[in-house]
């Protein structure tokens, strides 16, 4: 019974303890809350969303657009965001299926980046933000909320954005965000045709209104 | 107060705690029992997502299979599988499915399956379902148990689906996800708790915390009369009479309450 009962407690003890450290030294409930609470990866939800692709010059949670989409606008081209996270299996299917076959690009899909892409006739800027880098500038994860447009923290989710007079005449950022694999039954043609079409007309628009901008 | 009545209260305390994420309360913590954290008015996150995240492709990530064990690991070296007779969502479900399934398991086929002696093995799947879904397959073929999980279906799946209409169109997995949901259905209905006896991952993670819970159902076998009322009540199966530290005992106390020589009781430290 003695020996039952300094079991019992040294289990308990050891228990607590390790699980108090991790709370206290370690940044899991903030990992949890952000990358697993507050997200939905929407292939384990078993979904996939049905929106339409409007752009937009408010942004989802009414804060400034990030001074690095300023920069890459400024500097280098319309832009084309994904937003990925670990254990998603839609986020891997865009990666493998569209986005490395169609831009031709090689890269590990755990580490976060930005790469400048001249393919197919379009000139922009890929940035590829994964949220479970944790080498991921904070900068970067923050952009997500500012850019979720539907406030569903769906997970992938890509955006793309350019540059456009807006209703007061100054010329300012402009964007849609989609959200999973965007097309219903796996049309992967069709999703290729729909980034084609977005990246161009950004880059028509960016190119247009680029003079305005940089003032 | 009764001890069911209190078990009731409990219970509906935590389905409303479970869904404080309607009111924006959003932790970093992990649930000690199953629900999912795709349900839009979740306040934390499924512990078996997080397991599954530290181990998917060919990866390891300490903290993330660390926390919810240990989290599990501090309410089951309480309490052991009381979460899943108390606190549980899943379990307060199969709560209510549970007249309907006692009721079929009076009928003679139903008895007779149930007397098979192979009918114990089938506990053991919710270690393989642990093992097999939740560790190795995100591991080696990326393929997760979240991805066709029948509870993310019913509160993470149809709620997401309600609550943002026609934003949201079924994957590839719905089709799986929703036969396997079916399925779900159609066993809680047939048997009691048969969800938390054969397939739960996260009973399977509890179980073993049973042999050395603080808090414990104990029988006095000297004493005890074996007119076995105790497993007729039972929702789990239990030969309760020759338990002890029993991993399938959830300590709902039906047995402590019907026990007419009062041999049964709870036992703490």
């Amino acid at each position: 019974m003695n020996k039952m009962l300094v079991i019992q407690i040294t289990a308990f003890l050891l228990i607590a303890g390790s699980l108090g450290g991790m709370l206290v030294f370690t940044d899991i409930y903030e990992d949890v809350q952000a990358k697993i609470v507050e997200t939905i990866c929407l292939s384990c939800a078993k979904l996939d969303t049905n929106l339409p692709v409007e752009f937009t010059f408010t942004t989802a949670n009414g804060k400034p657009h990030p001074d690095y989409i300023i920069d890459i606008l400024k500097n280098r081209g319309p832009i084309l965001i994904q937003f990925g996270e670990k254990a998603c299996a839609s986020c891997e299917d865009m990666i493998n299926h569209i986005i490395k076959p169609y831009f031709d690009l090689q890269f590990d899909k755990t580490i976060s980046f930005d790469v400048d892409i001249s393919i197919h006739g379009l000139n922009f800027t890929y940035v590829y933000i994964y949220i479970d880098d944790e080498a991921t500038p904070q900068e970067r994860i923050d952009s997500y909320d500012v850019y979720d447009v539907e406030h569903i923290r769906g997970f992938p989710m890509f955006t793309v954005i350019t540059i456009e007079y807006d209703h007061s005449g100054i010329i300012k950022p402009f964007f849609a965000s989609l959200y999973g694999k965007f097309e219903p039954n796996d049309n992967y043609e069709k999703m290729t045709e729909t980034f084609t079409e977005l990246i161009k007309n950004s880059e028509e628009l960016r190119n247009r209104n680029l003079p305005g901008f940089d003032k | 107060m009764r001890l069911q009545i209190k078990r009731l209260w409990s219970q509906i305390l935590f389905v409303i705690g479970t869904n404080l994420g309607a009111l924006g309360l959003k932790t970093g913590f992990c649930y000690p029992f199953f629900y999912c954290h795709a349900c839009p008015a979740a306040s934390g996150a499924c512990p078996l997502r997080a397991i599954e995240k530290s181990f998917y492709d060919h990866s390891f990530n300490w903290k993330l299979l660390l926390y919810p064990v240990l989290l599990l690991g501090f309410v089951g070296a309480i309490s052991g599988r009381a979460v899943c007779g108390w606190v549980c969502p899943i379990g307060f479900l199969q709560r209510g499915t549970g007249n309907i399934a006692r009721k079929i398991r009076k009928k003679p086929t139903v008895a007779k399956i149930g007397q098979l002696r192979i009918e114990p093995f089938f506990r053991y799947i919710k270690y393989i379902v642990l093992i097999g879904l939740v560790v190795v397959a995100p591991f080696f073929i990326k393929f997760m148990f979240t991805d066709v999980c029948p509870v993310g279906m019913l509160v993470g799946t149809y709620p997401l689906l309600i609550v943002y209409p026609g934003k949201f169109i079924p994957n590839p997995f719905f089709t799986i996800a929703l036969i396997i949901f079916l399925l779900f259905v159609i066993l809680i209905f047939i048997i009691e708790r048969g969800w938390c006896r054969y397939f739960c991952p996260i009973g399977a993670i509890l179980a073993p915390f049973n042999k050395i819970s603080l808090i414990r159902v104990s029988v006095n076998k000297d004493e005890c009369i074996h007119c076995n009322i105790c497993v007729s009540v039972c929702p789990m199966g239990i030969d309760v009479p020759n338990m002890d530290r029993d991993p399938e005992c959830i300590l709902c106390g039906k047995c402590v309450e019907k026990c007419p020589k009062n041999v049964i009781k709870f036992e703490r430290i």
